[in-house]
């Protein structure tokens, strides 16, 4: 490596240092070093510059995923091996080493997920989930009469699940299954003349929901 | 910053909030405490979600990989050695399944999967989310790092870590790890240029 062919030993030793120069985890004695250098050197001053950038750019907290966790872990449960014998409720035996892989369900929740995570927009995303799953949602194009009182909801992946939960008392809505594969709930409304699009319709509304639809008769409780 | 020991803030996560904490989990993990584990897994899964989906560029595969990724911690927590930080340790495990998957797949150009996938799910109407991607220079430019590259940026800038830890994770010399970074950033400043010229 050259970094560079025209300075001396130790600008190209701290050119090297830059980036953990700028996200602060130099020891003392290199810290010293880069800072001493940096003093008098303008390439190195412009670097940091980009640098900074970079790393503002990088800064951004890791989504929570909380509903994308619980999913996963309720499939990777799947793979661990059923307690036996007497051991206490939350000890089970390691898994056999054989245990199946996440299946293609798993794989699409991660699409719609890594479509979200990289600021894909979240309808082409779940548009993409439905090609190759059926969901049970309904296309504008195909549609039949909704079950009474009944719709399907994908809640963003980084609402808390509480505010979910909390939602959906605020509409008289209990959930009642889910979530599936694709991180879908169903939903129940608990009101005397439920309106399925209409409660559909008010949660697309909601910031943390991502996907709202009456459910058919025939995909309640999947 | 977001650091390697932060807080998860999974229901389920008891936000442990340093090694220790982790240390602890993995004890109760070795002994076949799946409350731990469940634990463990809230407090993980956000970090190697973005760690592996940023090397390999892979969405299809991202969840299987943070799957295998946590069994084995769950399987083979006694191979933890206490020689570096749990975190340091699970995020090795990570990269080098992430690599395998990657040369498994054939190919370690992982522009292809996304643009593969953006094409799925073109919509002939730009969405605000689609029109920040596109002006998002970054990461266009990471996407064009070969995977060690984009592992040594994302854990320099996102995650924080010195370069020795890197090293541990991607288990290469520290050198390695400051050159890969060096030839990253001037690739990034040359997209970034060649972006500006447009």
């Amino acid at each position: 490596m050259n970094p560079t062919h025209h300075h001396s030993d130790e600008h190209d030793d701290i050119v090297l240092l830059l980036p953990w120069y700028v996200n602060q985890t130099l020891e003392p004695a290199e810290l010293a070093r880069v800072k001493t250098h940096v003093r008098g050197c303008l390439e190195c001053r412009r670097e940091l510059q980009v640098l900074g950038q970079i790393e503002q750019a990088l800064q951004q907290p890791d989504d929570p995923l909380d509903l994308a966790a619980h999913a996963s872990f309720r499939q990777l449960q799947e793979r661990i091996a059923p307690a036996a014998g007497t051991q206490p409720a939350n000890v089970v035996p390691l898994p056999a080493k054989s245990a199946k892989k996440p299946g293609r369900l798993g794989k699409l929740t991660s699409l719609a997920l890594a479509a979200s995570l990289l600021l894909l927009a979240a309808p082409l995303a779940l548009r993409h989930v439905g090609q190759d799953q059926p969901l049970d949602y309904q296309t504008l194009s195909n549609r039949s009469a909704p079950e009474q009182g009944h719709v399907r909801v994908v809640f963003a992946p980084n609402l808390p699940f509480a505010e979910a939960d909390q939602l959906l008392r605020s509409i008289g809505g209990q959930m009642v299954s889910g979530p599936n594969s694709a991180g879908a709930y169903t939903v129940r409304i608990d009101a005397a003349k439920p309106d399925p699009d209409a409660t559909a319709e008010f949660l697309r509304q909601r910031p943390g929901v991502l996907l709202a639809e009456p459910v058919l008769q025939a995909a309640v409780g999947e | 910053m977001v650091r390697l020991a932060y807080s998860a803030s999974m229901p389920m996560a008891d936000n442990p909030s340093d090694g220790g904490d982790e240390s602890s989990l993995l004890e109760r993990i070795h002994a076949g405490d799946t409350k731990a584990f469940e634990r463990f897994y809230g407090l993980y899964y956000p970090r190697l979600f973005r760690f592996i989906l940023r090397i390999t560029h892979r969405p299809d595969s991202v969840e299987e990989l943070i799957q295998d990724t946590l069994m084995v911690v769950w399987e083979k927590s006694d191979s933890f050695d206490h020689s570096c930080k749990v975190s340091t340790w699970v995020f090795g495990i990570a990269y080098r399944k992430a690599l395998k998957s990657l040369a498994k797949a054939g190919r370690d150009d992982s522009n292809v999967d996304f643009d593969e996938f953006a094409e799925v799910l073109v919509d002939p109407t730009p969405t605000p989310a689609s029109r920040l991607e596109a002006d998002n220079w970054l990461e266009a430019a990471l996407s064009r790092l070969p995977p060690d590259q984009r592992a040594v940026i994302e854990l320099t800038f996102h995650h924080g870590l010195h370069y020795r830890e890197i090293a541990e994770i991607l288990d290469c010399p520290e050198n390695t790890v400051k050159t890969r970074m060096f030839h990253a950033r001037k690739k990034l400043q040359s997209f970034a240029a060649a972006v500006s010229e447009d």
